[in-house]
């Protein structure tokens, strides 16, 4: 822990382009209005912590950045891809962006290995051992290896959401979304989550997450979003954010929360 | 304060957890299961002693029938019409076994290399080849019953043919019956059994008797004019006894055979004066009567040629050997050397050749899941698999040559094999068909889905046996493509699609429960909508609902049966046919045909079961929640 300590958060410059930009997103389910006006620029190598109370669109808004949902106003664009009815235009942006979601969502009929090799050979076309590799390499890294040839069933709740975070990295994304990843576990098993979670952000990685741990924030978030209602309340870097909160409702909820 | 107190009150584990121990014997095993789920209580005993004396009655009720007094020779007999079907050209039916060697041997194949076969099958196998062999030849030594003809005015003078030694003395007697005495119950004794006879109407004897209970006949009034003939091999009449002028004297003739060949008795009525009423038995003494199996048959034909056809006015209604009723209760001695060593030596070739080809494919893939790669293997095994369906299309449709394998119809195609073909058929085109239909009624398209829906209900709104009535009469009107399509594909395309479309609604339940998750998270990792369907949606509702999915199988399979209503003959429709024939006398033998029926399609729904079972236990169906 002390070596991670010692490492720096990665400067972020605001002058160039943004990877993921959005503008005036609006999206209604049925009548109900979940995101109001929602405007948002994420740079290359940023993390993004997004926090607020339930039901307030937070999950939705990420969704919408991969097109799990579809925005009916406003521009999202990513990586300079404008997210649009366009198949092609889809396809092309969910190979950029990797998902974790708090239910895991593995696949129960699959090893782990199959996993997570499945979608580099059926989306990235790669020949079956280059990716049997990769699927290695990435379990390596999240602390599994020896996990490869059981089932998801077979593993405990943090495993499960590392296979899912390595299942999302194979396909190299360059932005990754986390919904919650770890409030589905027990306390044991947050923290190994977390730091696979802390290291990928060291690495460089750009990461929206959707995340009620505030040590996390505090620790490699380059800005903390405050959502309620479907509208952005407050965005400010953590420091600013946890010491300092401009709004009224952030500050009940920093209140509640802390 | 004893120790026991002291422990929970302040208490530290040892650092080394204690060691796993086995459990207790008593609860393992037979016996602890028994006394764990049979005699766990008073009522818990009651109760399974109560089963246990249910069972073991209906048990014995049904074994004391099915041995002492059934009839099996419907069965036995008749095993080229219900295994292959009544129109099906007797000198083909090699044809037909190799087909089901070929599909036995895949099987067993398939079998060795992703499943594996539980030791209580070999052993039950293994049981049925000692039986198979031993049986007939431990009941060789057994002596066939008297045998009793039943003879009226009206139409049951019958022909029997048989083969008799040179200077054997064979003694024939016709017994007027003439007191109304002798038609009490009793006397029906040893014509079926000792019951009643099941269905009166259809059995002349039975008829007889209700006549003279009614008083129509009085068996007084006996004034039948009979005379017994004996007829050699070329037609000629060789003895005859006197016509027996109405008397009530027993007519008897005594006759020496004077060389071994076929010969035929039958009772005639005097032209002239044949009288009109009247009944007697026919009783033959001391003869071996055309009453063997057909192996024994062909022997005597290779032997001495065809038996003689009788053509003579007044004589014969011509049946065959299985007119034969047995007499009384008989013996289990009696019962293996006339009901079942007849059946096994009918069947013990094929069977053998079918347990020798099963083992080498069980062999070959069980040796294959060890010495080859999975990956060539399976690809093998499903390469023979889609190779064996030409062949078996060779095999069965013929070539057209001369000698070598003539073209048949495959209208003339029935019993167990038609059941068998059109199950598999049935089962192999209806699950994808089904699949499509369950994807296509959740489309987004409104057209697909509303047109899959439209079909599925339509399907199930209507009853099979209407929709093979279509298939039979409507579809060739229809479909000029259809018009040339001979019935038995006809109709499994009708069973295909009413299978599918329950299947359809089966999958649709298991699409449904996949969460909706696994989409999305297919969807993110920026899998296309067919690879998500294909890879992630269908193996887990298929996974989910294969229980279902046999069940439905073995619905098919089961309704294979409807097809005997619009014309073909698989097992139920021919064992039907046999059953109605009032000449063969088979009418009388409904209950030995449908128990038959009713163990055949249990065999053939087990198979099926006990495949689903490995599905569900193993690989790939394992759930792994
Ligand atoms: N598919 C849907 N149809 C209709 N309403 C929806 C749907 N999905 C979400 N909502 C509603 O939209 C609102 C925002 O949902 P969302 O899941 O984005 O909230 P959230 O901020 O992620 O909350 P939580 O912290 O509980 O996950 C909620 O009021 C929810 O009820
Ligand atoms: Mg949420």
């Amino acid at each position: 822990m002390t070596e991670k300590a010692k490492r720096e958060k990665p400067k972020i410059d605001h002058s160039g382009q943004p990877i993921i930009s959005c503008r005036a997103v609006n999206k209604w389910f049925g009548d109900f209005h979940v995101l109001k006006d929602v405007s948002l620029d994420v740079m290359e190598g940023e993390v993004v912590v997004i926090c607020g109370p339930s039901g307030s669109g937070k999950s939705t808004f990420i969704r919408c950045i991969n097109r799990l949902e579809e925005h009916q106003e406003g521009q999202i664009s990513v990586d300079g891809i404008e997210l649009s009815n366009d198949t092609r235009n889809i396809a092309e942006i969910r190979r950029e962006v990797g998902m974790v979601f708090q239910q895991f969502n593995l696949f129960p009929h699959l090893t782990v290995m199959q996993n997570i090799t499945l979608a580099q050979r059926y989306v990235r076309h790669r020949p079956r051992k280059e990716s049997e590799e990769r699927t290695m390499e990435l379990l390596d890294r999240v602390g599994i290896p020896e996990q490869a040839n059981k089932y998801p069933g077979q593993l405990s709740g943090g495993q499960q959401q590392r296979v899912a975070i390595a299942r999302a990295l194979a396909m190299d994304p360059k932005i990754m979304l986390f919904d919650e990843p770890t409030s589905a576990l027990d306390p044991e098993m947050i923290k190994e989550v977390l730091d696979v979670m802390l290291e990928l952000a060291y690495g460089g990685m750009t990461m929206l997450c959707v995340t009620h741990e505030m040590g996390f924030a505090r620790e490699v978030a380059s800005r903390v979003v405050f959502m309620d209602g479907g509208r952005i309340v407050e965005v400010a870097e953590p420091e600013e954010f946890f010491s300092d909160p401009k709004h009224d409702r952030t500050k009940l909820f920093l209140s509640q929360i802390l | 304060m004893t120790d026991e107190q002291k422990f929970f009150v302040h208490y530290t584990a040892p650092k080394e957890p204690p060691p796993s121990r086995h459990p207790p014997i008593r609860d393992s095993g037979i016996i602890g299961w028994a006394r764990v789920n049979l005699f766990s209580s008073l009522v818990d005993t009651i109760s399974t002693l109560t089963m246990l004396a249910i069972l073991g009655f209906a048990g014995y009720l049904f074994l004391d029938w099915a041995i002492f007094k059934a009839q099996w020779e419907v069965v036995f007999l008749n095993l080229r019409p219900l295994g292959s079907g009544p129109e099906f050209p007797p000198e083909e039916v090699p044809r037909i076994e190799l087909s089901i060697y070929i599909l036995f041997f895949l099987a067993m194949l398939s079998v060795g290399f992703w499943g594996r076969v539980r030791g209580f099958v070999f052993a039950i196998l293994a049981l049925i080849a000692v039986v198979t062999i031993v049986v007939p030849i431990v009941a060789d030594a057994v002596e066939e019953p008297t045998i009793h003809y039943y003879i009226d005015a009206n139409y049951n003078i019958r022909q029997v043919n048989f083969v008799a030694d040179e200077g054997e003395v064979l003694t024939f007697t016709l017994d007027p019956v003439t007191d109304k005495s002798d038609f009490d119950n009793d006397k029906l004794q040893g014509y079926y059994g000792n019951e009643k006879l099941p269905n009166p109407a259809m059995d002349a004897f039975a008829a007889a008797i209700g006549e003279v209970n009614r008083g129509a006949i009085d068996p007084a009034n006996y004034d039948l004019n009979l005379a017994i003939q004996i007829w050699d091999r070329r037609g000629q009449v060789i003895a005859q006894s006197d016509f027996s002028q109405g008397t009530s004297e027993s007519t008897v003739l005594e006759w020496e055979s004077p060389a071994e060949d076929w010969y035929t008795v039958t009772v005639v009525r005097d032209p002239n004066a044949p009288g009109e009423n009247g009944i007697a038995w026919f009783k033959i003494d001391d003869l071996e009567v055309f009453y063997s199996t057909r192996t024994e048959t062909r022997k005597r034909l290779d032997r001495f040629g065809d038996p003689p056809r009788l053509n003579c006015e007044g004589c014969a209604i011509s049946t065959n050997r299985t007119d034969l009723r047995f007499n009384g209760e008989r013996t289990l001695a009696q019962w293996f050397s006339l009901q079942l060593a007849p059946y096994l030596t009918e069947i013990r070739m094929f069977l053998f050749i079918s347990l020798a080809v099963g083992l080498v494919g069980y062999g070959f893939g069980q040796a294959g899941k060890v010495q080859l790669d999975r990956k060539l293997m399976s690809r093998i095994v499903v390469g023979l698999w889609l190779l064996s369906v030409p062949v078996q299309i060779f095999v069965i449709r013929g070539v057209g040559g001369e000698d070598f394998l003539p073209r048949l119809s495959t209208t003339d195609l029935g019993g167990i094999y038609l059941t068998i073909l059109l199950s598999i058929a049935g089962i192999l085109a209806s699950f994808p068909i089904g699949i499509l239909l369950a994807l296509g009624r959740q489309s987004d398209l409104p057209v697909v889905s509303l047109l899959c829906t439209l079909f599925i209900e339509v399907v199930r709104g209507v009853p099979l046996i209407t929709l093979l009535f279509m298939g039979r009469l409507i579809l060739p009107f229809v479909a000029d493509a259809l018009q040339n399509a001979d019935l038995v594909i006809r109709l499994s395309i009708v069973l295909t699609l009413f299978t599918a479309a329950y299947l359809a609604e089966v999958i649709r339940g298991g699409l449904q429960i996949v969460p909706k998750g696994q989409t999305e998270a297919a969807r993110a990792l920026g899998l296309s909508e067919v690879y998500i369907t294909t890879l992630i949606v269908l193996p887990q509702a298929l996974r989910a609902v294969i229980p279902a999915i046999m069940g439905q199988f073995v619905s098919l399979l089961k309704d294979t049966s409807l097809v005997a209503l619009v014309g073909l003959f698989e097992v139920t429709g021919a064992m039907r046919r046999l059953l109605s024939d009032t000449q063969t006398g088979y009418t009388l033998f409904q209950r030995e045909g449908y128990i038959y029926i009713g163990i055949v399609y249990f065999i053939l729904c087990y198979v099926l079961a006990e495949v689903s079972r490995r599905l569900e236990e193993t690989g790939a169906g394992a759930a792994r929640r």
